[in-house]
């Protein structure tokens, strides 16, 4: 009898820095889903898990290592943790939860310089990354969020995916259809995307949940544990807050709400003023990621005519904008008029 | 391997389990061959764990390893032996216990909770912060990371395993990972106190 790594990486399955112990025992999933032989999971499970600082160098390592591909090896590491990390969260708890509603939104014509920032750090994080991916395989190597379509998406079809895999779903609200639904807890999220929508409607629903994340979950989480990281085991559900922590939360300017739920909607459907503001912003985050603000002012400047009127040049930006960035016509009527307004057109008086 | 290249562990085990279970099963002719794969496997593994234990300066890695995995497997010889001696006594001793109550797991779990509870925060002294700031680029991000934590003397888990990226891990599991990273680095930080003093 030969002793093989197989052996060997059960004695490391018990420290979290090696993958065997990182996984938690979820190994069949990483190897039906990434199609592994028992030596290519005997070599993962004796690697080390990605460090967070370096998510995407390393997990490009260790796909090369065992030659399977980087995005699906992120992908797969991405759900098994925010599964994991919802399985062991206290009931009724998430750090936030926000969706993509059917309606439309109206995104902002120009990309403020938070949203654009935010972008921009996206985009760094996948340091060397090269070729074109779709922003669902690029986002799991980018940011601590899986991605997972599901057809005709529902708060009540999320639910039963969480059910089945032991995530007690814990959503007190009225089942509604939804293009994105998003869980985040434990600073791993999970986004559910409607995977019946055209490929540009899905793009946007994605970079939208995206934004939530990179906007409005993540550097919440970071200033506080930068400020103050014993109230993180409080953001966590390891323990409750303590008189003394309310205090010093308050004097340091933390946010002591630290769950932010933006699923609620009136009977008539509309969310309340500071949910509809987060999903405006998030919105804007989509478009800048899939049609930059600068590109599309290039585009006009290059493209379009500047002897025509604005109301011939709007429709024309539109067009030009939709087919260039695979955009909606909505989005891109938006994207058109902060496009015009970058190169100082406006409407004129009876065009308004 | 201190660099925390993620393949390292995987690639080193593939070039060194082989050559060390043939080295140690010819240097330990009596014991059994199964056993002494296993003893290997937990050699390897236990310098996988922590790499900082090897001295590059004292001789080869598989030599190193080599001579460990034979003591182990002798240390078990031994033991088996005396075992067989004093078996009877050892079945006397159990039977005649009135409940066998550290084996009970709740028991076991609160004892370990408590350990952990009284974990004293790591105190790092100003001139070893200056040193470490001198060597920072001998440590990970994530490493200086949790040191900046300690020296900031927080206890609490979360914002540990937050900087680990282990924070899907049921608590317990982060409490224990947590711990063995800070006593880790403190002896690191400890060494490196003692060669620059």
């Amino acid at each position: 009898m030969n002793v093989s790594l197989s052996d060997l990486a059960t004695h490391v399955r018990s420290d979290p820095r090696f993958l065997a112990g990182w996984l938690q025992g979820n190994t069949d999933v990483l190897r039906q889903r990434l199609d592994l032989g028992e030596d290519q999971l005997a070599r993962l499970l004796l690697s080390r898990a990605p460090r967070p600082s370096r998510w995407p160098e390393d997990v490009q390592s260790l796909a090369a290592y065992v030659g399977v591909d980087p995005f699906a090896l992120a992908a797969v590491l991405r759900e098994v943790a925010v599964v994991q990390a919802l399985v062991n969260r206290p009931a009724q708890q998430f750090a936030l939860l926000a969706a993509r509603d059917v309606h439309e939104e109206s995104p902002r014509w120009r990309t403020s310089r938070r949203v654009r920032a935010a972008v921009g750090d996206f985009w760094s994080k996948l340091g060397p990354v090269q070729g074109e991916r779709a922003l669902e395989e690029l986002a799991p190597l980018a940011l601590p969020l899986a991605v997972v379509p599901l057809p005709r998406l529902r708060i009540s079809t999320a639910a039963s995916w969480l059910s089945t895999r032991g995530v007690e779903p814990d959503l007190p609200y009225a089942d509604r259809p939804l293009r994105g639904l998003l869980l985040s807890w434990r600073g791993s999220s999970l986004l559910f995307v409607d995977g019946s929508l055209d490929p540009a409607d899905r793009r946007l629903t994605i970079g939208h949940e995206i934004g939530h994340v990179a906007l409005h979950y993540l550097p919440d989480r970071a200033r506080l544990r930068r400020l103050s990281p014993a109230l993180l085991d409080v953001v966590d559900g390891h323990r409750d807050l303590t008189p003394a922590e309310r205090v010093t939360a308050t004097l340091e300017g933390v946010p002591l709400g630290v769950q932010t739920h933006m699923l609620a909607r009136d009977g008539r459907g509309d969310a309340s003023a500071s949910t509809e503001a987060a999903e405006r912003e998030a919105a804007e985050f989509a478009l800048e990621l899939v049609a930059p603000e600068a590109a599309v002012a290039k585009l006009l400047r290059r493209e379009l005519p500047t002897d025509i009127p604005y109301a011939e040049a709007l429709p024309q930006a539109e067009a030009l904008i939709a087919a260039a960035f695979a955009l909606p016509l909505g989005e891109a009527r938006s994207r058109a008029r902060g496009g015009l307004a970058a190169l100082g057109r406006s409407p004129g008086f009876f065009e308004r | 391997m201190l660099a925390g290249e993620p393949t390292a562990p995987a690639r080193l085990a593939e070039l060194l389990l082989e050559p060390l279970v043939r080295r140690v099963l010819k240097s330990t002719g009596g014991a059994d061959r199964a056993d002494s794969r296993s003893t290997c496997c937990q050699t390897l593994a236990r310098y996988l764990c922590e790499p900082e234990a090897y001295d590059a300066g004292r001789g080869p890695l598989l030599a190193w390893l080599a001579l460990d995995a034979r003591r182990d497997v002798l240390n078990d010889l031994d033991s088996a032996r005396a075992r067989r001696e004093t078996v009877d006594v050892t079945i006397v001793e159990v039977r005649g216990g009135t409940g066998n109550v550290f084996t009970e797991p709740a028991q076991l779990r609160s004892v370990e909770e408590e350990a952990l509870d009284h974990t004293d925060p790591f105190d790092l002294p100003p001139e070893t912060v200056a040193v470490i700031r001198k060597r920072a680029k001998s440590f990970s991000a994530e490493e200086l990371s949790v040191i900046e934590l300690m020296g900031e003397g927080v206890r609490d888990t979360a914002a540990y395993a937050d900087v680990l990226g282990i924070s899907h891990l049921p608590l317990d599991e982060q409490r224990a990972a947590v711990k063995r990273e800070k006593d880790r680095l403190s002896r690191q930080l400890e060494r490196l106190r003692e060669r620059l003093a």
